[in-house]
Parts: C-alpha cells; structure tokens; sequence
C-alpha cells in the first residue's frame, strides 16, 4: 500500500529506497510542474526542469541523509534552476518571479476551479477566437501551424489572438480571492 | 488589433526583444489603466496554461524518465567506494595536475584540452536508410513508428512501439566519443559504448528476440519467455532474462561475454559453452574460455569509469581511442604488453588519466602531429611526484610490472 505521508517517504528516499522518491513524485509532480510553468512559460522545460530537480533529490539522498521539508525544498530548487534556464535564455526579464506564492498550494482543486472558469470564458468567445485561442495556448501550437490548420493567414490568427486575450482580460484575468485567501497561510 | 496584446505570450516566454522590451515598458509607464490591462491579460493567459499543463502532464511517463536516470545512480552507489576513490584522484590531479600537466610541445596539431571524455550522442538509420542523429534527450518511438523527443538523459525508448506489427530494423550506431542508452519493446535496456554498432527489430514479433551487435553493449534483458539472442561477429549469446556485457571490437581479436546474473549460453565456432554468475567467456578463433570475475557486477564503462584487470596497455589505449577520439602510437617495442589494474573515472580529461599511468611506469605521452606518441621513459617520469595518499587512492591504479 503506497503512503502519502511525506515522513514515511522521506524514511523511504534517505534508506535508498526509489518508492520513497516515487511516493513524493506522484504527490508533487503537476504541482511543481505548474510551478516552473509560470517561470518558464514552456512545456517541455518546465518538464526537463522538474525531472531533474527529482533525480538531484534522489542523489543528494544517496550522499548524505535529507532533513527538513522535502516540498519546501523541490519547490525552491524548481524556483531557482527555473531562474538559472531564464538567465541563460534572455538578459532582461525577471519580472514574473514575482508573486508566484499562491501555485505553492496549487492543487486538484485549484485547477478543477480554473479549468471550469476557462470553459466559461472560452464559450463566451466567438468561434474563430476559441478555436485559435485554444490552439496556441492550450495546444501550445505554433502560429504558422495554427494558420495552415485553419486555412487563414499568420496575420489573421494574431488578431484572433488578441482580440480572445482583450476579452479573457475581462472574464478570466480576476484574481480570485477565494484562492488566495487561508490558503497561503499555509505556506511552508 | 492592439499592439500590447502581442506582448503578453512573448512577456511570460521572456523572449521580448531589446526593442520590444523598450516599447513595452514605455506604454506600461504611461498609465495605471495600461499596467491593469496587462496584468490582467497576462492573468487570464498563465491561468489557462496553468489548466493545460495539468490536463496534458503525463505522471507516468515522467516518473519513467526519472527512474531511467536513478537506476544508473543507484548502480553506481552500490560501487561507492570505487567511485570515492576516483573522486580522490581527479581531486588530487586537479591541484596536482595543474602544473604537471600544462602542455609542452606547441608543434603539435592536437592539442591535450580537446581531448574530452566523450557524452551521449549516436545515429539511428531507419529500415529505409534514412539516418536521425540523436543528442541528448530522450526519443521515443510509438506503435505507428512516430518518433516524440523528451528532455533528460540520452536514450531512446521502443517501449511504445512494442504494438508494432512489422518486422522492421534499426540500427544505432555509437561514434567514437560517444555512448547511448536504449529501451527496446520487451522493456530490455541496452546500455551501449562508444565506436558500436547495434541492430534490433522495432517490435519483437518471432519466437527468438533476436539483436546484433559489433563493439560493446551492456544488456540487462526482461524476462518473459522467449530466448534473447545477440549475434555478434561469429559469436551468439542466448539468454533468458539477465544482465551481462558483451565486448566485440572489430580492433580486439577476441569476444568477452562477462556475465552478471542468471546463466547465458554462449556458441562459437561451433563450440558451446553456458556461463554462470560472474563468469566470463572468451571467444577467439582457436575456441572459447571460460573464467571466474569473482563478485559479479556491471562492467565499470556503466558507472562512468574506466575499470582495467590485468588489462595490457595496449588493450587500454584502444579503450582510450574509442572514447577521446584520439589515436595513439606505439614508438617501443613491449609496452603495449604492460599490464595494469585500477579504476579511473571516465569524465576526466584523458590528459589526467594518461598522467596516472605516467607516473605509475616509466611510460611517457607525448603528442606528435595528429597522434598520441607512447614511449619508454626511464628519467622523466620518475621525477615526478607520485600520488599516493590514502590507502584507497593507491589502490586506484596499481602498476603490475616492475619495468
């Protein structure tokens, strides 16, 4: 029987036993793959950067015993190998390392809420506008292939594009206070 | 179309340019009304990546990757002390070494920084002949031959290409400087060496699981039944589910089966041989021998060192060759037949390993035109100084001979 808590698992991970790591994997991969999503804006990096945040985990437990709150510290080594990609990538933005404390308690929850607020703000949409929005933000597709799909010009499926952002502005763009509200006490 | 919408995937991508950078703080200065319809966009935006990122992450296939790269770490911890002692000489050379090592013959072509040890790259030819040149990242190929790149370490998995129904092969070829991991379908992994060759069915569909090989591949073969069988240069190993490593170099004359676990059989020439737990056969011309390895293990190429038995230094500089892509050359007569034992890591420059053997025999490398230049050197080398410091570290290249 698998155990969630995290004592256990961190019991498990500092006597070299992988279900430990596993246990902590399935407990905060999607969250801390949302996380580095909001730094990296990037599928596959964010991906890359979470993976291996798991597998230094795993080999700093193999060369000394690991103390402390293992969420606290897969969220910090997200944050800041997430940094270390940006760095590397554009000299100028750090901006968006800014107010990222609410997706440390991003959970099924959270994106049950925001997955039903999307749909709505999605069908408020004209047609053309869901679909080219749909594509590029949630397919994470290219514009050109977005075009050549649709059978419009890249030009075409831009001013889509916008005009869906102006209007999502409105509907999705709140800050729901729900959210934040009790919830970032719990804050590690 | 308004302009600052533009701004907003670019802005959460960093990928705003100077100018655009310039344009976009300028029209975010020029009011609170602009900064709130930015942020609000920018909102709306990351909170539909945020439903997409969860919808389309794949748990599975991302705790697999993870555990492809931990299987290798945790071999390597069963070795510990083998790879504390490593760690001490690559230490010990990196404060040593410096001054030692400074290069000194400027009319060389090569020069010692070039040579790095080699990283994960190879070739794959499709049946059709087409070639895909593979880096690091993960490849995987699914049941309609499609081809999916994942981040992390260099491999390439058939595990969802076992649906396949036809017959057809690939092959991975491994340079010189190079290594690669494999999944293939029945979820055997294949661990393969620099300068090899390797050709497997994209899904097993016969009764025999059958795979060729020239050069040295790893394998630690899934167990379900069906034989498992490599074809290497005159040679077959037939096994069933197990872990073994097989060495078949075109420049070596021999083929070296080293079992780990389980029981193989090996067939060559007609003769047939079935190896047991930690044993090792030989395959030449004039037959097969089998001896005892003692305590069975993965060979050292897996844990990323260099692990010499008895082994003459003519057979390690053909190990050396393969993976820093250099050739070497042999001025005096006998030194090829020097036999040393150790264990050296395989991420060291290959200037710091040839530094231990030269200091562990009167043996000096020197560089000459596009070759390494192996000869006798009864001064020089001995005035070095000799590393040796804890009992551990002397033990990591010992010097058989007393030349």
């Amino acid at each position: 029987m698998e155990t969630r808590d995290e004592n256990i698992l961190v019991r498990q991970l500092n006597d070299g036993d992988e279900n430990g790591l596993r246990g902590l994997f399935l407990l905060y991969y999607k969250p801390l793959l949302v996380y580095a999503m909001h730094f990296l804006d990037s599928f596959d990096e964010a991906e890359d950067v979470v993976q291996e945040v798991f597998c230094r985990f795993w080999e700093r437990s193999c060369r000394e015993s690991f103390e402390g709150s293992p969420r606290a510290y897969l969220f910090s080594s997200v944050k800041n190998n997430s940094a270390r990609r940006v760095k590397e990538r554009s000299r100028y933005s750090v901006d968006s390392f800014e107010n990222a404390e609410e997706l440390l308690v991003y959970t099924e929850e959270h994106v049950e809420q925001e997955r039903e607020e999307l749909s709505r703000a999605l069908e408020r949409l004209p047609e053309q506008g869901r679909v080219v929005f749909s594509l590029v933000v949630l397919e994470d597709m290219k514009y050109k292939e977005v075009a050549d799909q649709l059978g419009i010009s890249i030009n075409t499926v831009k001013t889509h594009l916008s005009r869906a952002m102006k209007q999502l502005r409105g509907s999705l763009g709140i800050i729901l206070l729900m959210i934040l509200e009790g919830r970032s006490s719990s804050v590690s | 179309m308004e302009k600052w919408t533009g701004w907003v995937i670019p802005f959460c991508k960093h990928e705003l340019s100077r100018e655009e950078r310039a344009e976009w703080v300028a029209w975010m200065e020029e009011s609170a009304g602009n900064r709130r319809l930015f942020a609000g966009a920018t909102r709306a935006y990351r909170k539909a990546r945020r439903v997409a990122t969860w919808d389309r992450a794949d748990e599975q296939a991302a705790w697999e990757r993870v555990a492809w790269e931990i299987a290798r770490s945790s071999r390597r911890r069963s070795r510990g002390w083998r790879f504390v002692a490593a760690a001490c000489v690559a230490a010990l050379l990196g404060v040593a070494g410096y001054w030692l090592t400074r290069p000194s013959r400027p009319s060389s072509l090569l020069s010692w920084e070039e040579m790095l040890p080699g990283a994960g790259r190879a070739v794959l030819r499709l049946e059709d002949g087409r070639e895909m040149a593979l880096g690091s990242g993960v490849v995987v190929v699914d049941a309609t031959l499609g081809f999916r790149g994942l981040p992390d370490t260099a491999g390439l998995s058939y595990r969802d290409a076992s649906a396949f129904p036809g017959n057809s092969c690939h092959t991975l070829m491994i340079p010189r400087g190079g290594e690669y991991f494999l999944v293939l379908s029945d979820g055997s992994r294949v661990w393969l060496n620099a300068d090899s060759e390797f050709r497997y069915p994209v899904s097993f569909n016969g009764e025999r699981r059958e795979v060729s090989l020239s050069g040295e591949a790893y394998f630690d073969v899934s167990g379900e039944g069906r034989p498992f069988v490599v074809e290497v240069r005159g040679t077959r190993v037939e096994v069933l589910g197990t872990r073994f490593n097989v060495a078949a170099y075109r420049d070596e004359a021999r083929v070296v089966t080293t079992l780990e676990a389980g029981v193989v059989r090996v067939s060559s020439g007609g003769e047939e041989r079935v190896l047991g737990a930690g044993t090792r056969a030989v395959s030449t011309a004039s037959g097969i021998a089998v001896s005892a390895v003692g305590a069975s293990s993965a060979p050292g190429w897996i844990h990323r060192v260099f692990d010499f038995v008895e082994m003459p230094l003519g057979e390690i500089t053909r190990q050396l060759q393969r993976w820093y892509d250099v050739e070497f050359a042999y001025r005096d007569a006998g030194l090829e037949d020097i036999p040393f034992t150790g264990t050296v890591g395989r991420d060291l420059p290959l200037q710091d390993v040839l530094r231990v053997i030269e200091q562990l025999a009167d043996i000096r490398f020197s560089l000459r035109g596009d070759k390494i230049e192996v000869s006798s050197d009864k001064k020089g080398a001995s005035a070095l100084p000799l590393i040796v410091g804890r009992e551990e570290t002397a033990r990591v290249l010992i010097n058989n001979t007393n030349l």
